[in-house]
């Protein structure tokens, strides 16, 4: 079965059990990911993406369904996991703030991958392969003394990135990995990832929610709502056609800065009310209380997802 | 001739830490006339939510020193105004909202209190307002930011509402007084897109109604785009560029403008600019004269060795860079 | 000739380091004098044999001629009940106190400490709920109490005090480093390590204790005077050091007894009691100063 994905997941549920109740953070996901290319999951706070990069870290152990990676079955959270396993996937996580501990010093951080895994032998040659790393990333060899709290949060963001290629990883997960950065310096991170991708022939899972950023960056695009996907397309068709109501009122809504750009942008739905708290999810179709173009059957029933197109999928009953 | 609302003149201001001082401003001009809505771009550390702090002297920081230049306010000179005449400045006629509507909220009151106590001490002692006066007024208030539902809200506290609904009443709070003058310091960065465009809105019209002046900070520059009439680019503790808002988009003239306006991903999808080569200044030992020739793409000899003034274009445009002398006359100090 | 340029380079960056704390540190002048007071105690604890007058006055001496004599030239802070030199016993006394600090931290941090990274990092399991009851119950007892019912049964002196002491105070460190433990446990950076694979035992020492280290020197520091203050309060009652060791605590109780007369006899160990806590306790708070992470 020639069946070139470096990633499947199938039927993903991943629910939380708290004080107020059940969070399903994550309902029902099918997605597939392809050698070599780069993902992209939108959403905005609550839609479930995070958790999604988490599990299939092994941060969390899922509640249901699949995660298939290269035909091999690995729905075990990050303890169950084999060593060579955690090699393979490594994850970029949001926040620079906290994702290097501030004890440690850049060398050790950069370290600890290479002598878990034994990527060489001595150290000696530790050092001299955590110097190539910061190369690869652009910051000078004298930050191997430097603390995080140090450097910037674009340094600290590298190097995160340096450390998840440390162990020559196949798949990266990047949780957000420019969003608290500025622009010229997303600029810089993101030609990186992407000479990177180039370069070690690496699949991503990249999410945010900046859309316009996601338009630059990924080929395929799924967007997310309250623990589901509501629409998933190659990227040139997902932002030329996009289907689902949720799709154009978020693209009608980010500010762009030329004209050229606002003709892109889908007829301007204004957008009202906020997201439901992910413990009481209204029945039916989850984004119903907020959509302009609601009807009856959306309170009730919840749509399942179809392939409108070749490649592009909506649930939105509108399209039933 | 119109007094200009804030004037800032050649503002210099240094931090004193361990190995020296931070020169953090390096001669601000940053003007503000009435009923205008003014931009303020830059990216991080560039010094731009000091100048505004120091504009209202809330710094905090006791090893922050001004070395020179002016802070007017209407015509008044901000530093040399004693503690009772600023805090009637900030009571009365600037308000300012900030990034983080949870940090700025105190989570051990409720929203209600936090409110009342505003009203009481900016107009409340003055006209004497009884307790049902403030309460209405503390509910108008809430009305006017399109809260629903005011009364449960006013007795809620800051953990009990979202984000937006945070940000909102920061704003309610902020438009209290009868003020001249918004600070609005990245209103929106933690915000989701929609309710950060919802905020946006409501900021507007908000502001249109009032008739107040804004200055707005963000480093998403779709958000100044659509707000402001006039915009300023900062860069390493100086403005570098001060033009109408879409001149600037269209038509920035500054090297730095120039870079960080095509760094911003475009929804065409053509990709991403190489970024900035380079890295910020080192505050500690800025480089000699304008602070960007390291990182410029048309450097010349004279940008080493001196650093150029706002030159300027047209009325209203303005470019700190060497590369516009032959062409215009210089506006000078 | 590389690996010595690479430690040359190593020395400046530490040395760097050092500098920019000591500047920190300085800003304050209470902690200079805290630290002060510390060397000069530490200083005198040390050479006490050397530079004290009387080295007599510690052992089994009394010499009634030169009994409750007041503070002279020859006797600073006057003598005892017994001829002893004040000025002498005291000096020595604050070797008692510093030792009785010394070997209580030396039993109750390391104890303390590695409790509290298992149950922190076991939260929510039986291993947790083991420590932390064992912790609950020994904290729910006075201290005072425990340490006299357990000097009662055992020889009285001053190891078994340091022990009796021991036994409660590694809770307090396992409680404060189980907070932290428990707080850090969910950043992002400990993900990070185990979703790279790093083993447990590295998690704990190399990545959270590291996080701990703050908040553990200051809370020594701060010990150290709270140590000597139980003491004392022992060794006012009766345990602790006995006769004719100085120790502050008995001194000061003997010393009350020729109250208002023999003012010097209760009256100088007290102040000296009280210049050495709040001497550890400036220090402590000038150290923990130092540990507020400064950002760029």
């Amino acid at each position: 079965m020639a069946n070139n994905n470096i990633l499947t997941i199938k039927n993903l549920k991943k629910y939380f059990i708290t004080q107020q109740g059940i969070v399903k953070a994550v309902n029902d996901i099918n997605l597939s990911i392809k050698e070599g290319e780069i993902f992209g999951l939108v959403g905005e706070s609550g839609s479930g993406k995070s958790t999604v990069a988490y599990t299939i870290a092994g941060s969390y152990q899922l509640t249901e369904g699949e995660i298939i990676y290269r035909n091999q079955d690995i729905s075990n959270e990050s303890k169950k996991r084999s060593k060579e396993l955690k090699k393979e996937i490594q994850i970029v996580f949001q926040d620079p703030g906290t994702s290097l501990n501030p004890a440690r010093s850049i060398y050790q951080i950069l370290e600890l991958p290479l002598k878990v895994h034994a990527i060489v032998k001595n150290r000696k040659d530790r050092t001299e392969k955590v110097k190539e790393l910061l190369k690869m990333v652009e910051l000078p060899e004298d930050y191997i003394y430097k603390y995080p709290q140090m450097i910037g949060g674009g340094e600290r963001q590298m190097v995160s990135i340096a450390r998840a290629l440390a162990t020559n990883p196949s798949l990266v997960l990047l949780d957000e990995p420019t969003s608290a950065l500025d622009v010229s310096i997303q600029a810089k991170i993101i030609n990186m990832l992407i000479q990177f991708q180039k370069n070690f022939n690496l699949s991503y899972l990249f999410i945010t929610h900046d859309l316009i950023l996601m338009r630059n960056v990924a080929s395929s695009v799924a967007i997310m709502y309250l623990g589901k996907i509501c629409e998933k397309a190659i990227s040139s068709e997902f932002f030329r056609n996009p289907l689902h109501p949720y799709t154009q009122m978020l693209l009608s809504s980010i500010p762009v800065l030329t004209d050229e750009e606002e003709k892109l942008k889908p007829k301007k739905i204004k957008s009202t009310g906020e997201i439901p708290s992910p413990v009481n999810i209204p029945p039916g179709c989850s984004f119903h209380s907020r959509c302009p173009k609601k009807m009856d059957i959306c309170s009730k029933e919840d749509p399942v997802m179809v392939e409108v197109t070749k490649g592009h999928f909506v649930r939105c009953h509108l399209y039933n | 001739m119109q007094t200009p609302l804030i004037n800032i003149k050649d503002l210099h201001l240094e931090f004193k830490v361990f190995g020296g001082t931070l020169k953090v401003l390096d001669g601000v001009n940053f003007t503000v006339w009435p009923k205008e809505k003014v931009g303020l771009i830059g990216e991080a550390s560039c010094g731009k939510t000091t100048t505004l702090k120091s504009i209202i002297k809330i710094l905090g920081m006791t090893s922050a020193r001004i070395t020179k230049g002016k802070i007017l306010f209407k015509g008044r000179d901000i530093l040399k105004m004693n503690k009772a005449e600023i805090q009637d400045v900030r009571r009365k006629e600037i308000s300012m909202i900030f990034q983080d509507p949870t940090a700025a909220l105190n989570p051990v009151f409720s929203i209600g209190s936090q409110l009342k106590n505003i009203i009481k001490y900016s107009v409340g002692l003055k006209e004497n307002l009884t307790r049902k006066e403030i309460e209405t007024r503390a509910i108008e208030a809430l009305k006017r930011v399109m809260l629903p539902d005011p009364e449960r809200i006013l007795v809620s506290y800051p953990i009990q509402l979202s984000g937006g609904m945070r940000q909102r009443v920061c704003i309610a709070m902020a438009l209290l007084s009868n003020l001249d003058l918004l600070i609005a310091d990245e209103p929106g960065t933690s915000l989701d897109v929609t309710i950060n465009d919802q905020i946006l809105h409501l900021l507007d019209n908000l502001v249109k109604k009032k008739n107040i002046s804004v200055i707005l900070i963000s480093h998403a520059l779709g958000m100044i785009k659509n707000i402001t009439e006039r915009t300023y680019i900062m860069y390493a503790g100086s403005m570098v560029e001060v033009a109408k808002t879409a001149e600037i988009f269209i038509n920035p003239l500054h090297p730095y403008s120039q870079d960080l306006i095509a760094a911003v991903p475009k929804l065409t999808g053509e990709g991403i600019s190489q970024g900035i080569p380079g890295h910020i200044p080192d505050y500690l030992n800025p480089p000699p004269g304008c602070r960007y020739h390291p990182r410029c793409r048309y450097v010349m000899p004279i940008c080493k060795v001196k650093n150029p003034p706002f030159l300027k274009i047209n009325e209203i445009h303005q470019v700190a860079c060497w590369l516009f002398k032959k062409e215009v006359n210089q506006v000078g100090k | 000739m590389k690996k010595s340029i690479f430690i040359q380079a190593l020395n400046s960056k530490k040395w760097e380091k050092v500098q920019r704390n000591w500047y920190r540190f300085s800003r304050n002048y209470l902690s200079i004098i805290g630290l002060i007071t510390v060397t000069i105690i530490l200083f005198l604890a040390i050479f006490a044999p050397f530079i004290t007058a009387h080295p007599e006055a510690v052992g089994r001496y009394v010499n009634f001629s030169e009994a409750k004599k007041p503070p002279c030239l020859s006797y600073p802070f006057g003598t005892d009940m017994f001829g002893r030199d004040n000025l002498t016993r005291t000096i020595y006394a604050f070797r008692i106190s510093l030792l009785m600090a010394f070997v209580v931290l030396l039993i109750a941090v390391p104890l303390g400490v590695i409790l509290g990274l298992i149950a922190g990092y076991f939260q929510g399991t039986w291993i947790d709920t083991i420590i932390m009851r064992i912790t609950d119950i020994f904290l729910s007892i006075p201290p005072l109490i425990l340490a006299l019912a357990i000097c009662s049964i055992f020889p009285r002196n001053l190891l078994t005090t340091m022990l009796a002491i021991s036994i409660l105070w590694w809770t307090w460190c396992c409680r404060m480093v189980y907070g932290i433990v428990t707080s850090v446990k969910g950043e992002f950076f400990i993900q990070s390590a185990e979703l790279i694979g790093a083993g447990r035992l590295h998690i704990l020492f190399m990545e959270i204790l590291p996080n701990c280290l703050s908040e553990i020197i200051t809370k020594i520091t701060l010990d150290v005077g709270a140590i000597i203050l139980i003491g004392s309060s022992l060794s006012f009652v009766g345990l602790g050091a006995q006769p004719p060791t100085a120790d502050l605590g008995s001194m000061i109780a003997n010393g009350t007894k020729y109250l208002p007369d023999q003012w010097w006899m209760a009256v100088f160990p007290g102040i000296a009691l009280a210049i050495v806590v709040l001497g550890f306790n400036l220090l402590g708070d000038g150290i923990h100063d130092l540990f507020v992470v400064e950002e760029r």
